[in-house]
């Protein structure tokens, strides 16, 4: 999981939007497989995933890619 | 990179400014005649501070070397002439003049009402004054330069006047990507011809067609939002034309009761069935249908009329055998270019396009009727222009499709294209109809 976050980290600085656009929906599902197995992570993580899908909406890929290498990638890391 | 605050109006750095005015005066020009409109934040309370610009992060705030490092790779180690578009905050132009064996570096403003800001906020005098670096405008640049980095923000905010050249740089920046998509694609493409060779044995080659309407007005049909508002025209003028409609126009025509001379279908996903299974059998039993070879089985066998075979110029098609050759058309993709390549060879003089419209107007991916529309917000990550010369939403594949058509319209100066549906795209090379 951790390399699927950092490629697409990657491919968001790259302008690859398909490719990471791809990488994020694992991401998700893992996140989702995460919350039913754990139970809701914290408010502070359940905030940056909103910033991130906010930031997805309105195409600020740059901001997303921070969130997924210095935000989520960090969380995974550390459970 | 939630608490900031709304850049006050600056003037440019007296540093950016003074190198401008001395090496590039006529883009300083530009740059002081610029209103400073735009929603702009200055990120101060992040690790590293960069600009939001209509919502879009210039740069990471966490790690803006590691970012351009990145965005740098893109470019072969031994390049001497290299491009960047987009400046970002300055960190790619940067990176890439670490490298000794470049000696050009063309830097081009995409947008200079958005690269304002960051020549106000940012000192970029380092760069600005390399004797390497050429500063160009993204308007004045009429092709894409090889090898190329970019800063996708920047790609993302460019104005209208850049968007031939953003579209230039997506493509090939997506090409790759494509190209993995087609390799994929490649397995079903062998099974789908391999199914229809007992087919292909029988049918007709579309070859048979070609020249066959020499001097005749064709109206393509395509499956876009306004191809509907021709089709009281097409029922007026019936006689006069020669109408081939693609497979996502099918149903929308029958329940119009438009019959069209041709069906074109060049899709190889196994649902491209659905845009057959309610068509009226009988009534179409005297419609040629024109195929690819690589189309799915199910599709062939449906077609109760006469049918046509034709092949991409694709090396899977080329590389088939001597027994399976049949006549190509043109296509990098999309129906719509197989449809007006089989006019064009048909010997059509005028190529009508009725909802080639490469973009979403009204957000609609389609017309109405339809058998399946694309969800925009899946889609939609790019602009085209319209015929009102404002922006309408697009993808990067339907962009694609509309480039490849200009560059084919090109190649035809004997042929006369007319557009139809001003809230699509724009295509170049073309005239509107009601003009």
């Amino acid at each position: 999981m951790l390399r699927i976050i950092q490629k697409a980290a990657d491919h968001f600085r790259l302008g690859l939007e398909a490719e990471a656009s791809e990488h994020l929906k694992k991401i998700n599902e893992h996140i989702e497989k995460h919350v039913i197995e754990e139970g809701l992570p914290s408010e502070q993580f359940l905030t940056v995933l909103k910033i991130m899908c906010d930031a997805q909406q309105r195409g600020d890929y740059l901001c997303v890619a921070d969130l997924l290498q210095y935000e989520i990638q960090p969380y995974f890391k550390d459970l | 990179m939630s608490s900031n605050s709304p850049a006050a109006p600056a003037a440019l750095d007296p540093a950016n400014e003074a190198i401008l005015k001395e090496r590039w005066p006529h883009i300083l020009q530009v740059l002081n005649d610029i209103t400073p409109d735009e929603e702009i934040v200055l990120t101060t309370q992040t690790p590293l501070p960069t600009l939001i610009i209509k919502g879009l992060q210039l740069s990471s705030v966490y790690d803006q070397t590691s970012e351009a490092r990145l965005q740098a790779s893109r470019v072969p180690m031994d390049a001497a002439e290299v491009c960047v578009y987009g400046l970002g905050l300055g960190a790619l132009v940067r990176e890439l003049l670490t490298r000794g064996r470049i000696n050009t570096l063309h830097v081009v403003i995409m947008a200079p009402q958005i690269e304002y800001w960051t020549l106000a906020h940012f000192n970029h005098s380092d760069w600005l004054q390399d004797p390497r670096v050429q500063l160009h405008l993204a308007r004045d640049e009429q092709n894409i330069r090889m090898p190329f980095a970019f800063v996708p923000p920047c790609l993302q905010l460019a104005e209208d006047g850049a968007t031939p050249l953003k579209d230039m740089i997506a493509i090939e920046v997506n090409r790759e990507s494509l190209n993995s998509h087609f390799s994929h694609a490649l397995q079903q493409f062998h099974l789908n011809i391999e199914t229809n060779k007992p087919f292909m044995q029988d049918d007709h080659d579309v070859a048979e067609l070609f020249n066959s309407k020499v001097g005749a007005r064709a109206v393509i049909v395509a499956g876009g939002p306004t191809a509907q508002a021709q089709f009281d025209w097409i029922k007026e003028q019936r006689e006069q034309l020669t109408v081939i409609a693609v497979n996502t126009a099918l149903i929308p025509l029958q329940k119009a009761g438009i019959k069209p001379d041709f069906a074109v279908v060049c899709e190889y996903q196994a649902n491209t069935i659905d845009h057959f299974t309610d068509l009226n059998k009988q009534v179409w039993s005297d419609v040629p249908l024109v195929y690819v070879a690589s189309v799915h089985h199910d599709v062939v066998a449906c077609w109760q009329g006469p049918r046509y075979v034709a092949l991409h110029h694709q090396a899977i098609f080329q590389n088939l055998r001597e027994p399976w050759q049949r006549g190509y058309l043109f296509s990098s993709g999309t129906v719509t270019h197989d449809a007006v390549d089989l006019a064009v060879q048909m010997g059509a003089k005028q190529v009508c396009l009725a909802g080639a419209d490469f973009s979403f107007p009204n957000n609609k991916s389609h017309m109405d009727n339809v058998t399946f529309t694309m969800e925009l917000e899946n889609y939609a990550n790019t602009w085209a222009i319209d015929g009102y010369g404002q922006r309408v939403k697009s993808a990067q594949s339907l962009v694609m499709y509309l480039r490849e058509l200009e560059r084919y319209i090109t190649l035809h100066p004997g042929v006369e294209f007319i557009n139809t549906g001003k809230a699509g795209a724009n295509i170049a090379g073309t005239t509107w109809k009601d003009e």
